[in-house]
């Protein structure tokens, strides 16, 4: 298969592809991983030139549907339940409750979910706090297939890490021979909806939300599409409202409006009241 | 959120800016007003200051100096002027700048010291020296970090013994940085007076980084000597370990550096996996990293459970593969029952047989993923006995799974694989018959001919696509009649796979059938036609490909831009010229690809014109392109394109420039090498082995200085090879006292076969005392 190797130039060109159709930026660091994943998907089509399929997106792909499946195959879905739990639980301690508080009902909006572990496991730290019938969730991610699964309510073994909460997911979880199940309590209380983040007017669609969940997620794209993105996850905010990345990632070197607080050794930036 | 508004200039500071344009040009006049500006409240004005006194060069070499000395009247414009200083184009600069170092005010002779550090004035080094006694801390310590600066390795060995008596001083501001900077020289002599401040409480944990950078292995034994201390100490010494190992790899040491860590080591690797809970992630990732290069198969599960903690999996990952090298070990079966997301990560680094019955097992995991990752760790293993197994996963409902065991049962050559093949074949479903076609069409096994051709007329159209492949890699000359029949078949799918086909199989009736569709409705056939054309290299479909350039479909007319580079012909080189262009940037590149196919020295201005503007893959394209022409210009633009700001622009530069064996060539990695941190992929395009290579460096070598000498050392000595290695010994005959010092130190670190009496004979008998000094440091510490 020497022809689906990704040189450097193959690299540029399908990069720079993805990229413009959906903002995914991938390093030259990144390039064996961008490299394996692409020749997987472009064999499994059939190709056995890479510069072949480029062509095809190129130019031969008007309503854009192989690049978006080429996207799907691209982007990382690895999430698991309970990943960083401790920032989930100050966000339900501190900010739902206090939403909760002020206005009766609270909403979230899980960007980028993947297939559900994380708004799922919010879910379940609201059940716990008998809050989960005051909060609406809302879950979206790119990957249409990666919302299929999610809606399925069934999960891969790697879903549940060894270190999990033992008794959460004996409450909220079951484990099958094929992986986890998810009570159906729990997965009703998640709306699952395919939305790419660079739609302008789909996210302005979706309302105000009091916390906004995009973790582990701004890593993918460019700086200057995560200072769009947090742009738009900003307006997204109702007054007060939140947003919580993962815990080894920083809206700060991006100058933004958002007040950076620190919660039990978490950080959350916060809109204008 | 309100988002930054783009730096604009105001209308005022626009106004500064203009007036700085024309106070240039009035040369030494302006500078009094250019001064003025250098204190500008603007940073932008402040910049552009700068560089028009810079450019200036000798014109405001006396005015600025006179300025730092008398007036300096605000920090931001003294730190201008030194900036000027430090960057001006006059040579003079370096002579002013110790004058500077001289003066009486402290504060002057501070700005001396770092613009000499800045423009690594050699010349200044005895001044510098000097400087270290100076009584105000500010200047002593300026000087320091000067030193540091002077060379790629810190600071050359004539400052060794007077920064080890700063160090001995433990004058609190000098020492410390005296530490770094001895650290990073690379001179053996450094290592035992940093050693001695272990025992030190106020400089301890400086010292352990300050050995860790000296990359040496004499380093080794006092840092070993903490691992029986608190947990927080041995995260540092790992820190200082792992650091020492990648310093090592710089000057060829590594493998010695390892084998002493691996023997230094061996008791203490309970105290090294203990530290792991509690360390943030740069401790965790250099005590996995000490681990992996030293460690036995015992710390595995340590090292796998690092696997799921995102921060440290690359290290992790490089950790296992390096410890599976050396020990040649089973990775699955010491995990036990480990967790499905570590087992995941695992599986891609096993190479070892003795994985084998584990990972077959893991064919049935729950774990699709899983699945996948051990089929290609059984066909990288080699485990041919896999195969049946392999088969049966062919039917597997993920079809990444079903991809996977495609492509191990192509890589393993079995005896089995030929009847299983036909017998799937025949009764297969069509999942499986899928991936049954692409394997015989891999191996093209000529007992499936009758069983391929009857695929062809299959209703499922990638069955019979795939068939077509099939068809065209057994080597039967009945395919010919099938595949010109098929060339006309209704579905353009089929016609298209044909064209590929056909191209592949290269017989000589494929030309008619590839002109023909050349003028098919379908676009794909036609693109695949020209295409296949072009790689048959037929020439007389040069009217038809010639035709194709106005194509209606985009990618038509590329593919006959490559087809016409293939061909070399007139008619195609002005095709060629024509379309590179085009508006379409697909049509230039493709240009560019066909120029640089041949080496025509036409094709030269057309390529560096491309390799200096444009977008990546142009520039990346055009690059490739100038490698295969001869011209000395063709050195100098991948000389510029290693120093360009895009990262995959100078690796592929530095790349090309490490194929060449031409001196200007080495010349142009060594210039770039002795300004490049340790870890910058030039050291690595420097020291590729060939014949060439160590001749051109042996000779740059017995001409080197101090600033180049101990880079040319280390690039023969990372090439582990004996001729390298006995270029290193011929260079102590040949070359200066920097030259001897870098080959004694080089020499002693790689542990070469008769170093350490060549070393001892040069601690004995060398004309240089520096060379006899930091000999007899390497002989005592053997």
């Amino acid at each position: 298969m020497a022809q689906l190797e990704l040189t450097p130039q193959l690299f540029a060109i399908f990069s720079a592809l993805v990229e413009q159709a959906c903002g995914l930026h991938y390093d030259p660091l990144d390039r064996d991983l961008f490299g394996a994943k692409l020749a997987a998907h472009a064999a499994e089509l059939g190709y056995d030139s890479l510069l072949d399929f480029y062509y095809r997106l190129r130019y031969d792909d008007p309503d854009g549907s192989e690049l978006q499946r080429l996207a799907e195959a691209l982007v990382v879905h690895e999430t698991y339940f309970f990943r960083e739990l401790e920032p989930l639980k100050t966000l339900v301690d501190v900010y739902l409750v206090r939403a909760i508080a002020e206005r009766g009902r609270a909403r979230v909006w899980s960007a980028a979910c993947a297939t559900g572990e994380e708004p799922l496991t919010l879910a379940m730290l609201l059940a716990e706090r008998g809050l989960l019938d005051r909060v609406e969730i809302l879950a979206t991610d790119l990957s249409t297939a990666a919302i299929a699964r999610a809606r399925e309510g069934k999960h891969g073994r790697r879903s549940l890490r060894s270190d999990h909460p033992a008794e959460l997911a004996q409450r909220y979880l079951d484990r099958v021979a094929s992986g986890v199940l998810v009570t159906p309590r729990i997965q009703r209380a998640v709306e699952f909806r395919a939305l790419n983040l660079l739609d302008d007017a789909a996210i302005a669609a979706l309302g105000a939300f009091d916390v906004v969940l995009c973790r582990n997620v701004l890593i993918y794209f460019s700086d200057e599409l995560v200072v769009r993105i947090v742009d738009k996850l900003t307006r997204a905010l109702a007054p007060g409202g939140v947003i919580a990345v993962g815990v080894s990632e920083s809206l700060l070197r991006f100058g933004t409006s958002l007040a950076c607080e620190e919660r039990g050794n978490s950080f959350f930036y916060r809109g204008a009241p | 959120m309100t988002v930054r508004p783009p730096y604009a200039l105001t209308p005022a500071e626009q106004r500064r800016i203009e007036r700085i344009d024309q106070l240039v040009v009035l040369g030494a006049e302006g500078v009094p007003e250019l001064l003025g500006l250098a204190g500008d409240p603007s940073w932008t004005v402040r910049r552009a200051a700068v560089s028009a006194l810079a450019a200036l060069g000798d014109e405001s070499i006396a005015a600025m100096c006179s300025w730092l000395a008398t007036q300096r009247v605000s920090e931001r414009a003294i730190a201008a002027v030194v900036d000027a200083l430090a960057t001006s184009v006059a040579p003079a600069v370096a002579a002013a700048a110790i004058e500077l170092l001289a003066n009486a005010t402290p504060a002057v002779a501070a700005d001396g010291a770092v613009i000499l550090g800045r423009r690594r004035a050699i010349e200044g080094l005895p001044a510098l020296v000097a400087a270290l006694a100076h009584p105000d801390d500010n200047v002593a310590v300026a000087a320091i970090e000067a030193l540091g600066s002077l060379g790629l390795a810190g600071a050359p060995a004539a400052a060794t013994e007077p920064l080890i008596a700063v160090v001995e001083g433990r004058s609190f501001f000098r020492a410390f940085p005296a530490l770094q900077v001895l650290a990073r020289s690379g001179d053996p002599r450094a290592v035992k007076p940093i050693a001695a401040l272990l025992g030190d409480p106020v400089f301890r944990l400086e010292a352990v980084r300050a050995l860790g950078r000296t990359g040496s292995a004499l380093a080794i034994p006092p840092l070993c000597s903490l691992l029986g201390d608190d947990r927080a100490t041995i995260r540092v010494v790992a820190t200082a370990l792992a650091d020492l190992v990648t310093r090592s790899e710089w000057s060829g040491a590594g493998t010695h550096v390892v084998r002493s860590l691996h023997t230094a080591l061996a008791s203490s690797l309970d105290a090294l996996v203990a530290a792991l809970p509690g360390a943030d992630p740069s401790e965790r990732a250099a005590l996995i990293r000490v681990l992996g290069r030293t460690a036995t198969a015992t710390v595995l599960p340590v090292l796998a459970a690092a696997l799921g903690d995102a921060a440290v999996r690359d290290v992790a990952a490089d950790a296992i593969k390096a410890l599976a090298r050396g020990h040649e070990i089973a990775l699955i079966g010491p995990l036990g029952d480990a967790d499905p997301a570590t087992l995941v990560e695992v599986v891609p680094l096993v190479t070892s047989l003795r994985d084998a019955p584990a990972i077959r097992g893991l064919l049935d995991d729950a774990d699709p993923e899983l699945r996948a990752r051990a089929c290609e760790a059984l066909a990288r293993i080699g485990d041919t006995s896999a195969v049946a197994d392999l088969f049966d996963a062919l039917a597997d409902v993920n079809p990444r799974v079903a991809l996977a065991a495609a492509g191990a049962i192509q890589s393993l050559h079995s005896a089995e694989t030929a009847p299983r093949a036909l017998a799937e074949l025949a009764t297969g479903t069509p999942a499986v018959r899928r991936q049954v076609l692409r394997i015989v069409a891999y191996l093209g096994l000529p007992d499936a001919f009758a069983a391929v051709r009857a695929a062809t007329d299959d209703p499922d159209p990638k069955i019979a696509e795939l068939a077509v492949a099939a068809i065209a890699a057994i080597a039967d000359p009945r395919g010919d009649v099938v595949l010109a029949t098929l060339a006309r078949a209704p579905a353009a799918g089929l016609r298209a796979a044909v064209m590929r086909a056909l191209a592949h199989r290269g017989s000589d009736a494929a030309g008619g059938a590839l002109i023909a569709g050349v003028a098919d409705d379908d676009a794909w056939v036609r693109y695949y036609a020209v295409q296949g054309l072009g790689r048959l290299g037929y020439g007389a479909a040069t009217p038809q490909l010639l035709d194709r350039l106005a194509d209606a479909a985009p990618f038509v007319r590329i593919a006959a831009i490559e087809a016409l580079a293939r061909l070399d012909t007139p008619a195609a080189w002005v095709a060629l010229t024509s379309a590179v262009r085009s508006q379409d940037p697909d049509e230039r590149r493709a240009a560019l690809v066909g120029l640089g196919q041949h080496a025509r020295p036409a094709a030269l201005p057309i390529l560096v014109a491309a390799a200096r503007t444009g977008d990546l893959a142009t520039r990346l394209i055009a690059l490739s392109g100038l490698a295969v022409q001869t011209s000395d210009e063709v050195i100098h633009e991948l000389a510029t394109a290693a120093r360009d700001v895009e990262p995959a622009l100078r690796a592929a530069a530095l790349s090309l420039l490490g194929e060449r064996d031409e001196p200007a060539a080495i010349d142009a990695l060594v210039e770039i090498a002795v300004t490049s941190e340790l870890d910058d992929p030039v050291h690595r395009a420097l020291s590729r082995a060939s014949p060439a290579r160590i001749a051109a460096l042996a000779d740059r070598l017995a001409r080197a200085g101090e600033g180049d000498a101990s880079v040319l050392a280390a690039a023969l000595a990372r090439m582990a090879d004996p001729r390298a290695t006995a270029a290193l010994f011929d260079a102590l005959a040949a070359g200066s006292p920097a030259v001897r010092r870098a080959v004694a130190t080089s020499l002693a670190a790689m542990d070469a076969t008769g170093a350490s009496a060549t070393v001892a004979r040069l601690a004995a008998e060398d004309p240089d005392p520096e060379v006899r000094r930091v000999s007899a440091a390497l002989v005592e510490s053997d």
